[in-house]
């Protein structure tokens, strides 16, 4: 190994160690259990989830709030955009932008970020 | 009969799945954190969020290296979807004159936070790569097929981040 592959080697160490992971918090594999419960063991109450879910959209459709993709979320982050006087995607995201490498261009599902941020 | 074969099916889905998060749960919360900037709870939830989405993709992959090769790339997105919403939410609340909220508040060693803050200032190419290859210990081959890119394009990101990293952490190569 050459000096300078010894010295980066080194470096590499030294923020390996400069940089400990604390380990998974006591209560990380019951919440995982939890979230893996495959769906035959489904509390009783799981089976309210999806007509409450459906209730849910449909209200929010009634209030004038449409699903993503839909022109619904798309609509209302752009009207707030508009407002703000800002890009949402691009000045919110990030202003440096044009120095991003192509890999993090902004994507689509950005604005269903917006929205979520924006609570609406 | 049909019903107890679907039922040994399940088990055995299920005691590869135990197998698998227990081979992969230290490792995956460890990447997490080190992508995520230090936040030990959001290092949880997304390493939670890979680990959903590798059960319910769990049947379709005989191969275990390969459900690990795809569960990192899951992961890896996860981080980075996080890392988008926290810096949407950072720059709303700076444009609607809201107090930006103390980041990382798990993390107080001086260190960590200078090595955390230089791992920002990389491109999300150039973290990730680092990360992976540099800390997490994974080769290079892996690395470029959980990120995706072709093995010339990870050494170029490894290179760049090295080189931005050892300016930027300057006073690590010259200790000891």
């Amino acid at each position: 190994m050459g000096t300078h592959d010894h010295d980066e080697a080194r470096f590499i160490e030294r923020v390996r160690a400069g940089l400990v992971p604390p380990p998974p918090s006591a209560g990380f594999d019951a919440r995982l259990a939890a979230r893996l419960a495959p769906p035959r063991r489904t509390h009783w109450a799981g089976w309210l989830a999806a007509p409450m879910a459906a209730g849910a959209l449909g209200l929010a459709l009634w209030a004038g709030r449409g699903p993503v993709g839909e022109g619904g979320v798309d609509a209302q982050v752009a009207a707030v955009a508009t407002e703000l006087s800002v890009d949402p995607v691009y000045t919110l995201l990030d202003p440096e932008a044009a120095a991003l490498e192509d890999e993090e261009e902004i994507l689509p599902e950005d604005y269903a970020v917006l929205a979520e941020v924006l609570e609406i | 009969m049909e019903a107890v074969s679907e039922r040994d099916q399940t088990q055995a889905l299920e005691a590869r799945l135990a197998a698998f998060v227990s081979t992969h749960r230290a490792r995956a919360v460890s990447l997490a954190w080190r992508l995520v900037g230090g936040e030990a709870a959001a290092a949880e939830d997304v390493a939670q969020e890979a680990f959903v989405q590798a059960w319910r993709a769990l049947p379709g992959f005989r191969d275990e290296a390969q459900l690990s090769t795809w569960f990192y790339r899951i992961l890896v997105r996860e981080a980075s979807a996080w890392r988008r919403r926290a810096r949407v939410r950072q720059l709303w609340t700076q444009l609607t004159g809201g107090e930006v909220a103390t980041p990382r508040a798990s993390v107080d060693a001086g260190l960590q936070r200078r090595i955390l803050a230089a791992l920002d200032g990389l491109s999300r190419g150039q973290r990730e790569a680092f990360v992976l290859v540099h800390l997490e210990g994974f080769t290079a081959a892996e690395a470029a097929e959980v990120l995706g890119m072709s093995p010339g394009t990870l050494k170029s990101h490894l290179h760049r981040a090295l080189v931005k990293l050892r300016a930027e952490l300057a006073d690590l190569r010259e200790e000891g």
